[in-house]
């Protein structure tokens, strides 16, 4: 055997959808490791992923363990430990293996339908063993196929044309989220405009890096020629101050932004019925509530809370009433379709706030793609598949928040057929209303404690990660499963550093160098 | 005549004793454990007497000696295994082996477990494959044949110590060989063979030594000595690792080709063994100290680990049994004899008596 390393031991059961193998006691298997099996009678190779490892010994006595766990710890007790002698010989591992399924003798790709050779040798898996998978992942890499705790020379990641079919990034806080994101995020600017991003930054990690040697989209080579800038609050330079029309603001986006019982539904029906596109700023100004809820026959209390609430978005300094000065919503819209990518730094902004400006921004910005679906079919079919990225998304996509007017929703409905997809990041897909997780196409799932996020994802994931809930749960930061269509079988994938992929990335060619005589103006 | 009144029996599960037996047997045990005697015994038909040797003693006068652990160094042990492939009541067929493990380094290095050995046997066939086992174990023809009442048996332990003289002969200066069992002989193999086993050793500068799993050494009215000394350790000196000689009487010196002992070969071993250690290139003490080493495997806490791992190398497990009875029939099958007349040759009717 040309590597001992590679050799894990012999398969010795179990069935098509699970597979057994002994392995040798000083194998270091992993959760999650990738295997392959020979099997020369039929020219296949079967690939496989561990999902449990267990002990076994060749002792004929089923307590055998147990008995001499107990006799170690007796001469522990009595000062005298003891030594297990020749543990290679007696003892080994034994692993439960997922199969992903075979390559045939003509290098295709096969789902698992027929059974491993009996007593096949399990060996570690070469870049060649997972070759037919370079033509399924995509443009957009972030990372290499994992394998346990190792990685394998493969870059993973999505078809650039799948973000319309939205995404999902879940993870506990620490898992790296906000890492993949700016991998992903950076991928699109490196494709040139052939897609683009529209990333709501409520932290400003992602444009600036999150602190310390922390790099962010700002200091990708393509932020200049690629990237565009919003802040909700003044950020120098760097950024352009977002300014959105009052105007703009719907009810569907004050429904999307904030939790409303339905006497102040009623309410704000009744001021928009009197006060038109003015009512916000005729709630907020107005001095004597008790008259105004006479006048609208409602309850005063109630209109008290429409109130501060007005009071509060006409405070925001991006929203404009100055009708002289035209939302820069639609110029971050036109920059999209040209394949730019826009970055809304959120960070001066309540939650609800900057839920409000998503919201008005994604309205305008799929209403204006579906407005060219229907009017020009040539010009939609030249937009960039535009990705929406929101963080907390529960916050918005949750069964509570199911009404007709809130735009997310409806995103995740209608956004493929208009070219616009929704990054939904979250560390509580469980809150997420499970029809509305079935949109989701591809799911990138980090480490995640809480069962009850596991369980929602595997109900919804279009690969079956039943068998995966340890690796899940195991998953250490920057590793992930990646699940679509396009995969075979749920991607183990290890992200790559932000930092690190920023090295890999060539920026735009620099100009060319000035030729020598160039300084002697131009000749007679 | 009167009809005798039925007794009372206790129900003792499913099943019935005939009532007070349980406490009589009881009581008998703990008054031989209470009171067993004056005098240590080494069961007849050991030491070529033909007779129990009964010496004077007491199992509390014996010594109790702590044994220190020492490195093992090279060490071979011996083992054998073996079954029943057909019983034809006049005759038997038996399949047997001996296997070795060579231990040394901290490891076994080398485990040599051949395949099974094959032997029909009965009356004359049977006196003339033991003649030829036991000329090969003297090295001249014996002047007698033992009884042999399962020949399979006395295979097998000839087979041992085909092995014990073949691995003492490879031996190098300074190595162990145990072997599994006293190094008395005994009824199937004669004293004359562990002589030679025992000259060959001492030749070549190689210690021998045996350990029994099942001893036969008695006190008094037939107590079990290891299980009197290894209470007694227990009581007096706790998780210590301990030997007791045996052989304090000047006869078994003149008998005996080294001493006997009872060890405790770990602190918390929850056994005692009786083990033999030849006169040799080492003292007892240190072959003890040898053994002691070999006997913190937590698998097999105080018995030493090779002779553990020969056990396992020799034998032959119920599948294995199987497995080679099939293969037996197959092979008869081969060879012209019918199903039907297979079926009447090894028909047991105690089978069918127990599956009624």
């Amino acid at each position: 055997m040309s590597d001992p390393l590679a050799y894990k031991g012999r398969i010795f059961g179990r069935s098509v959808l699970e597979a057994a193998f002994r392995s040798f006691y000083g194998s270091d298997l992993f959760l999650g490791e990738l295997l392959a099996a020979e099997d020369p009678d039929r020219a296949r190779r079967f690939l496989f992923r561990v999902i449990q490892v267990t002990y076994g010994s060749d002792s004929a006595d089923p307590g055998w363990a147990e008995r001499t766990a107990g006799a170690y710890m007796s001469g522990d007790v009595a000062g005298s430990p003891y030594t297990l002698h020749d543990p290679e010989q007696r003892i080994y591992k034994v692993a439960t293996c997922q199969p992903l399924g075979y390559i045939d003798a003509g290098g295709a790709f096969r789902k698992p339908k027929s059974l491993p050779a009996q007593f096949a040798r399990v060996t570690a898996p070469t870049p060649e063993d997972f070759a037919f998978l370079r033509e399924r992942m995509g443009d957009l890499t972030i990372g290499l196929l994992r394998s346990g705790e190792d990685t394998i020379d493969l870059e993973v990641g999505i078809r650039g044309d799948t973000i319309t079919s939205h995404v999902g990034v879940f993870a506990t806080t620490g898992m790296g989220k906000s890492n993949l994101m700016k991998v992903l995020a950076g991928q699109i600017l490196a494709s040139q405009g052939r897609y683009a991003c529209l990333l709501f930054d409520p932290h400003g990690e992602y444009l600036e890096g999150g602190g310390g040697l922390r790099r962010g989209l700002r200091h990708h080579p393509w932020a200049a020629d690629r990237l565009k800038v919003y802040a909700t609050r003044a950020a120098g330079a760097g950024a352009t101050a977002l300014r959105l029309a009052l105007s703009e603001i719907t009810q569907g986006d004050l429904q999307t932004a904030y939790q409303w019982s339905h006497a102040q539904e009623d309410a704000i029906w009744r001021l928009v019925r009197y006060y038109g596109e003015d009512w916000i700023v005729t709630v907020g100004e107005e001095q004597d509530v008790p008259a105004l809820a006479e006048q609208l026959s409602v309850a005063t209390s109630t209109l008290q809370v429409i109130q501060r609430r007005a009071q509060r978005i006409l405070e925001m300094p991006c929203i404009s009433r100055d009708l002289s000065q035209p939302s820069l919503s639609e110029r971050i819209v036109e920059e999209l379709t040209d394949g730019y990518s826009v970055l809304v730094d959120t960070s001066g902004l309540s939650w609800m706030e900057e839920i409000l400006v998503a919201s008005v921004i994604t309205r305008r910005l799929l209403e204006t793609y579906a407005q060219l679906y229907q009017s020009d079919r040539d010009l939609f079919d030249r937009l960039p598949p535009t990705l929406v990225a929101l963080e907390e998304a529960q916050r918005v996509l949750a069964r509570a928040q199911r009404n007709d007017e809130n735009v997310f929703p409806r995103l995740a409905r209608e956004g493929r057929k208009f070219k616009v997809g929704l990054c939904a990041v979250s560390q509580q897909p469980k809150l997420i209303d499970d029809e509305l997780l079935s949109q989701f196409n591809t799911f990138f799932i980090l480490g995640l404690a809480d069962e009850r996020d596991r369980s929602i994802l595997r109900g919804s994931s279009k690969q079956d990660v039943s068998d995966l809930g340890p690796e899940i749960q195991t998953l250490m930061p920057g590793e992930a499963i990646i699940t679509n269509l396009e995969a075979p079988f749920a991607l183990p994938a290890r992200v790559s550093l932000y930092e690190e992929y920023l090295k890999s990335v060539a920026g735009p060619s620099p100009m060319p160098p000035v030729p020598p005589d160039a300084g002697g103006g131009f000749v007679e | 005549m009167a009809t005798p009144a039925p007794q009372a029996d206790e129900l003792v599960g499913a099943d019935r004793v005939a009532l007070g037996r349980l406490e009589a047997a009881a009581s008998y045990v703990v008054e031989l454990l209470r009171d067993p005697g004056g005098e240590i015994r080494v069961v007849g038909g050991q030491l070529d007497l033909g007779s129990d040797v009964v010496v004077p003693g007491h199992p509390d006068d014996l010594a109790l000696e702590p044994v220190e652990g020492l490195d093992p160094g090279t060490v071979w042990a011996i083992d054998g295994g073996s079954c029943v492939v057909a019983d034809g009541r006049a005759f038997q067929v038996a399949a047997f082996r001996a296997a070795r493990v060579r231990f040394a380094g901290g490891g076994i290095r080398a485990v040599d477990a051949p395949a099974l050995d094959l032997q029909a046997l009965s009356g004359p066939s049977l006196d003339a494959a033991a003649r030829d086992a036991l000329a090969e174990l003297l090295g001249h023809p014996p002047e007698t044949l033992p009884e042999l009442k399962r020949p399979v048996d006395a295979f097998r332990e000839w087979a041992e110590w085909r092995t014990v003289l073949a691995t003492i002969a490879e031996a190098a200066a300074g190595d162990l060989v145990l072997v599994d069992g006293s190094l008395h002989g005994g009824p199937l193999v004669p004293g004359d063979v562990v002589r030679r086993a025992h000259a060959l050793a001492v030749e070549r500068d190689v210690s021998l030594a045996g350990v029994v799993k099942a001893s036969t050494l008695y006190w008094g009215r037939n107590a079990p000595l290891v299980t009197l000394l290894k209470r007694r350790g227990d009581r007096e000196l706790g998780r210590e690792t301990w030997a007791a000689r045996i052989s304090t009487d000047p006869i078994f010196g003149r008998l005996y080709v080294g001493d006997i002992f009872v060890a405790h070969l770990a602190p918390t071993a929850p056994y005692a063994f009786r083990v033999d250690v030849a006169r040799g290139p080492a003292e007892p003490t240190a072959i003890l100290g040898r053994l002691a080493g070999l006997s913190r495997d937590p698998a097999f806490v105080g018995y030493p680990y090779p002779l553990a791992r020969a056990h396992q190398a020799a034998r032959v497990t119920g599948y294995a049994v199987a497995d080679v009875r099939r293969a037996f029939r197959a092979a008869l099958a081969r060879q012209g004899l019918s199903d039907d007349d297979v079926e009447v040759l090894f028909q047991d009717f105690h089978e069918i008596l127990n599956r009624s």
